[in-house]
């Protein structure tokens, strides 16, 4: 009866004691050399030799899904993920189970034992009480280890890393295309660049040469504002407003449908004779604009630097003067 | 009739199920990697500040909720204007951070209003220029404006908002509430059984998230106002379908789909799996936007 008791009891320490050793994985990570390998609080681990691979310990109560490689000399974090495969670990299965034959045996034998020796059969009684209680230790021993291994993380979630992994560290990064800005505009209008002030002349001209009086007035279409090749915005009922400043110097203004003005400044223009018996308009505050003004009452604007929020668009305006 | 022999037996096939299945979650599942980027429109250089009044850092945490540290950068008193400072969603919707609801907890410890996103306070607090311990403080502090009165025969906490906050020169408050923007968050079940996504805007007005803040304040002690508007966008999201053993495979496949990836100002990259417990570990957050004026 000692030899069989004395069995159980290794029975259940021995490989208890054994099965406590193992409770962390080791992983090869392959990378640049020197590269450092970092949890994600930035918290280093281990850095990669020369050899290009580092064998990393991570113990069976930490998961990573994600990990942080910085090459040397970068301040950059690039992540990267350990593969796993499904791994059930079943030595701590068959602890559990063992623990739970050892127990039930425990507590049957704890039991039967008390009520026959209860009932006064001490000689089976006695016995059944012992191998009940000494039952226990092994249960409690599987168990107690079964079950702190059960809450790791590699046991609670049934994972094991792959042996070999890599950090990711050949991959070579670009840096984006981020256009910064120095000021953000309110409106669009706060951004175009009509800055000079309108200059009036005082020469006296001859009434036959007063140009500006040939071409002032309102000029109605439609325009397009275009971003490179694409049409951004087609704007309907369009109103093209020049006024005489003097005999050669007119402002021109340009005038949304809902009748707000599109710069925010009006244009001042010199108004030349057009060799094909038109007028063309020469804007001395802005070169990018281009005014022409056919015989037959036709206006063509063009403005290819229209600075909108730091974006350059072009407009288009077609229009005819209204009598 | 069971005999004495196999009443034993039985008990065991009962109880051993039960207690081999209590051990043990449901095995690690990932389904798919994701990368996500977010960017503001208009950025202005995040180190050209120098003539700047206002800084304002902004941090979204992993379950979508857009934290807000504002800094004034002048030696005068700064002003917020809560009931002119908004959160607007992709949805449109526009929220006041001034809120005039009156709101009573019984936690001894409420910020009120405060719901406790986790966000990368350090690098708020490092974009903000903010060390030591002022930055190490800065997601503890009750600031943006909610006060709390404790009445102690109840143990009852009542907190509201302040139509208006003031912020110390060269001081830093962060705003008492924590908006959610739609869309942004990290969900697993929206991931099961997802196609690959490899979608980057080039424009907010491509990008189908988009959300914007404006923080109403003044320097000249209340006579008048200015808005800091910053309009942000997510521009790239990447969910690459990934199996256990090829979760690496999925981050490198997204590091192709962006190169720029780790270099955008904000980013965050997740691997998606069943175990909620293990979310905290499975995404990695970078960067922090910052806006000025």
């Amino acid at each position: 009866m000692k030899q069989k008791i004395l069995k159980t009891i290794v029975a259940g320490l021995v490989p208890s004691l054994l099965f406590s050793c193992s409770t962390s994985q080791t992983v090869t990570i392959t990378g640049a050399p020197n590269t450092g390998i970092y949890t994600l609080g930035e918290h280093l681990l281990t850095t990669i030799p020369a050899t290009g691979e580092v064998n990393l310990e991570i113990s069976d109560n930490s998961c990573h899904p994600l990990l942080l490689s910085k090459a040397e000399g970068s301040q950059q974090f690039v992540p990267f993920a350990l593969n796993y495969e499904k791994d059930t670990h079943p030595l701590n299965t068959v602890a559990l189970v063992g623990a739970g034959t050892f127990g039930f045996i425990g507590v049957v034998g704890i039991i039967a034992g008390g009520a026959s020796a209860g009932a006064g059969a001490e000689d089976v009684g006695i016995p059944m009480l012992a191998v009940g209680g000494l039952s226990m230790i092994p249960a409690g021993c599987l168990g107690g280890i079964a079950g702190q291994r059960s809450e790791q993380a590699a046991y609670k979630y049934s994972y094991k890393y792959l042996s070999r992994q890599k950090c990711n560290s050949d991959i070579h990064f670009t840096m984006p295309d981020i256009q910064y800005v120095e000021n953000r505009p309110s409106s669009r209008k706060n951004k175009l660049t009509q800055t000079a002030d309108a200059k009036i002349s005082t020469n006296k001209v001859r009434p036959g040469n007063d140009l500006a009086k040939k071409v002032q007035g309102i000029y109605v279409g439609s325009g397009k504002l275009r971003l490179d090749d694409t049409d951004i915005e087609t704007m309907h009922g369009i109103k093209v407003v020049i006024e005489r400043l003097s005999a050669n110097e007119v402002s021109v203004a340009v005038i949304e449908q809902d009748g707000n003005s599109f710069f925010e400044e009006t244009l001042t223009c010199t108004v030349e004779n057009d060799k094909s018996g038109g007028y063309s308009l020469v804007c001395t505050d802005n070169d990018a604009v281009s005014l022409i003004i056919n015989q037959k009452g036709v206006l063509t604007f063009a403005n290819d630097n229209i600075n909108i929020e730091d974006t350059v668009y072009s407009l288009s305006i077609t229009g005819k003067r209204t009598k | 009739m069971l005999n004495k022999q196999s009443i034993p037996k039985a008990v065991v096939a009962a109880i051993l199920p039960l207690l081999l299945t209590s051990c043990f979650s449901d095995p690690l599942l990932t389904c798919a990697v994701q990368y996500q980027s977010v960017r503001i429109e208009q950025a202005k250089h995040p180190d050209k500040h120098e003539n700047a009044e206002i800084k304002v850092a902004y941090c979204i945490s992993q379950s979508g909720e857009l934290a807000v540290a504002v800094r004034n950068l002048t030696n005068e008193r700064m002003i917020v204007d809560q009931t002119k400072s908004f959160f607007v969603n992709s949805s449109g919707i526009s929220n006041a951070y001034y809120d005039p609801t009156v709101r009573t907890t019984t936690e001894a410890t409420s910020k009120g209003g405060t719901t406790g996103a986790s966000v990368n306070l350090g690098a708020i607090s490092s974009a903000l220029g903010v060390g030591g311990a002022v930055g190490s403080l800065l997601g503890g502090i009750n600031v943006g404006g909610a006060q709390s009165s404790v009445t102690t025969v109840t143990n009852s906490i009542q907190s509201y908002d302040l139509p208006q906050v003031g912020i110390g020169p060269q001081g830093t408050i962060q705003m008492s509430k924590y908006f959610e923007i739609s869309n942004i968050a990290l969900r697993y079940n929206d991931y099961v059984n997802t196609p690959p996504i490899n979608n980057h805007y080039s424009t907010r007005a491509d990008s189908p998230i988009q959300f914007c803040v404006a923080i109403c304040y003044s320097v000249d002690n209340g006579e008048s106002f200015k808005t800091l508007t910053t309009n942000m966008y997510v521009n790239s999201r990447i969910v690459v379908p990934v199996t256990s053993k090829t979760v690496n495979d999925g981050i490198r496949q997204i590091y192709t789909f962006k190169p720029d990836a780790v270099n955008e100002p904000y980013w965050w990259i997740a691997t998606l799996n069943n175990q909620p417990k293990l979310k905290h570990l499975s995404t990695y957050f970078n960067g922090v936007l910052v806006d000025y004026q």
